[in-house]
């Protein structure tokens, strides 16, 4: 009898995991939508990617994209935002300057976050450098410089992501990540399957968060993907091919790299790296993939607008 | 255009006569040259502040006429500079203090960051876009902050500085400025900026005899003083940058000159920075400085190639007291 009650509950369980709502769903889709919002990281980080990125959003099929403000070439992003008000850009958040020949320092500057510095005054080339060193309102001080900047740039940011996932590295660096997020109604990573992307000890707090967010009226996602980043070259446009029709039902949010070809994307980040970002544009633009994605039925979306469904159709958790 | 300011600022304050009568001895031969020597160093501004730029000037020492460059040390490829420094250290390499952060879409902050030097830094927390700003909002203890920031930073990446000179002249354009410029030179022995002659009008005895003296006091402390510098061939056109570069140097009178170079190698990214006009005169000038008829002339017309390292140890193993 009690084993049978056991069975029971949980079969309702698996019933109810089966049937369970997606965020697509919660914020408004019909069900068994696959939504995706196609997102360009880097821009401003070099003219490469900055040039890289504004093709994919003119030519491609790149819903959003998230400029860097600490490095050099924001200037120019912050140019183009400005003439394209209508373009989904949020700030992505750099903690890191990972580049051997090539290097930014801290928004707020070194004295102010002497943590986030290293010997020469540019930020870690490291993510394990930042969490060794950097204390959680250094973090949160160098945030809010670069989401400041990005106002003064001219431009209102949609959301704030995380570049290399530094403000997921540690669970103090995720709350101050998110509090500024809310506090700001900006936009932040949060993803109801992140099982690959999260280290375990992460788990439970992030399920915290995940209820916070979206109670704050911030959207939430089902999935995110960011292995393509890995795929060679000239597997990339294949590679989405692919993956397209895999996509499940949900609003899913894919990071693609985009840079156009030259001396400088090379020069910064070796044959390898850089001839992936070129492949990553040329993919994004590519008439194949583009065509894919309307036989699909796959519906792009930025963030704008899921923080516009967010407030329509979200319900309290 | 922005490198014609340099000049007008020197101009202006570091004025200058002419050294005194006919006849009266050179700073070349005060470092040892022969009287008549004609020699030349082919100073390549501007390395690390692009990549073109970085790769312009690494071409013009290894297969052109320059002889010397000088890296901004807040710039992004900075990295890459001092790489090929650290892997030639005969290159004679100084550091073009920067003050300012001049192009529209590629900017920088100041290396002692923002919050040690507020008045050096616009609302984007980058250095000031023009030299104005810079004299209008940064006091001279921001600035010689800075200053020792950026040779801190170069000590850092293992550069170890052949002199110091001035980005955009910032560092001449006020008084205070150029006192804390000079001061930190002599302290730590980097070759400065200073020349016996510039071209110019006659700005009156008073400026005129500061101006000695202060020479005299960059002299007497151990360090070199040039005759002149040539720097108003950045305006030249890119199609007539060798003809003119070609006429210059068979006009180049007695004594130890600094000219200016810009190098650039073609690219898209040097366009974006600089804009049609600087961009092709800067990759003018990278071709010119490479060119096989001006690399012959300097031969040649037996003009001598010198470094500020070479002028550094002529002052001290020739230079006497003034």
């Amino acid at each position: 009898m009690r084993c049978l009650l056991f069975t029971l509950a949980l079969l309702l369980l698996v019933v109810q995991v089966a049937a369970a709502e997606t965020y697509a769903e919660k914020l408004g889709y019909p069900a068994g939508s696959r939504v995706l919002l196609v997102h360009c990281d880097d821009v401003g980080m070099c003219l490469s990617s900055t040039e890289g990125a504004i093709d994919g959003l003119e030519h491609g099929i790149v819903s959003s994209c998230s400029v860097m403000t600490a490095c050099p070439w924001a200037g120019r992003a912050a140019q183009y935002l400005r003439e394209h008000p209508q373009v989904d850009a949020g700030v992505h958040l750099a903690m890191t300057s990972e580049w051997d020949y090539y290097r930014w320092g801290p928004v707020a500057g070194k004295s102010a976050v002497p943590g986030l510095a290293d010997q020469w005054g540019c930020l870690w080339d490291s993510v394990s450098l930042v969490t060794q060193h950097a204390s959680a309102d250094e973090i949160e001080r160098e945030i809010r410089a670069q989401v400041d900047r990005a106002l003064a740039f001219g431009f209102q940011p949609t959301h704030i992501d995380t570049h290399m996932g530094t403000l997921v590295a540690r669970p103090d660096y995720v709350q101050r990540y998110y509090t500024v997020g809310i506090e700001k109604g900006l936009a932040v990573m949060a993803f109801a399957n992140t099982e690959e992307e999260l280290p375990s000890e992460l788990q439970a707090v992030y399920q915290g968060l995940l209820k916070q967010v979206w109670n704050a009226g911030l959207p939430i996602l089902d999935h995110i993907i960011t292995n393509n980043y890995d795929w060679k070259a000239d597997e990339k446009r294949d590679g989405y091919l692919k993956l397209l029709p895999q996509l499940k039902p949900g609003v899913t949010e894919i990071i693609v790299h985009c840079a156009m070809p030259s001396v400088e994307i090379y020069e910064i980040q070796g044959d390898s790296a850089a001839s992936r970002w070129i492949a990553d544009r040329r993919a994004m633009t590519d008439p194949q993939v583009k065509q894919l994605l309307k036989d699909q039925g796959i519906i792009l979306t930025t963030w704008r607008e899921l923080k516009e469904r967010r407030a329509r159709f979200g319900k309290p958790m | 255009m922005a490198r014609v300011l340099p000049l007008l600022l020197l101009a202006g304050l570091l004025v200058l006569v002419c050294v005194g009568a006919a006849g009266a001895q050179t700073y070349a031969e005060k470092l040892g040259y022969k009287p008549g020597d004609r020699v030349l160093i082919v100073h390549a501004d501007d390395a690390g502040m692009c990549l073109s730029s970085t790769l312009g000037a690494i071409g013009g020492l290894e297969r052109g006429i320059v002889t010397s460059t000088s890296i901004m040390m807040p710039c992004p490829w900075v990295g890459k500079m001092a790489q090929y420094v650290r892997e030639h250290p005969q290159v004679d390499a100084g550091l073009h203090l920067a003050l300012t952060a001049e192009h529209d879409f590629l900017r920088w902050p100041p290396v002692a960051g923002k919050s040690a030097v507020p008045g050096l830094a616009d609302q984007w927390g980058c250095l000031w876009d023009n030299v104005d700003q810079v004299c209008q909002h940064a006091t001279p203890d921001e600035i010689e902050t800075e200053i020792r920031a950026q040779i801190d930073r170069a000590l850092a990446f293992g550069i170890h500085p052949t002199h110091i000179d001035t980005h955009m002249g910032t560092l001449v354009a006020r008084q205070d400025y150029l006192e804390r410029y000079v001061k930190v030179g002599i302290e730590k022995g980097l070759p400065i900026m200073a020349f016996g002659s510039l071209p110019g009008e006659d700005f009156g005895p008073e400026i005129t005899a500061r101006y000695r003296q202060l020479l005299r006091q960059v002299w007497n402390a151990g360090l070199p003083v040039l005759d002149t510098m040539v720097n108003n061939d950045y305006g030249w056109k890119a199609d007539e940058k060798k003809a003119r570069y070609l006429e210059l140097l068979r006009n180049l009178k007695p004594g130890v000159h600094l000219m200016i170079v810009h190098c650039a190698v073609p690219g898209e990214e040097i366009f974006s920075v600089n804009g049609l006009s600087a961009a092709s005169r800067w990759i003018g000038d990278y071709e010119a400085m490479t060119d096989p008829e001006i690399i012959q002339l300097i031969k040649d017309q037996g003009i001598i190639l010198s470094t500020w390292r070479e002028c550094k140890e002529r002052r001290l193993k020739y230079g006497k007291p003034e």
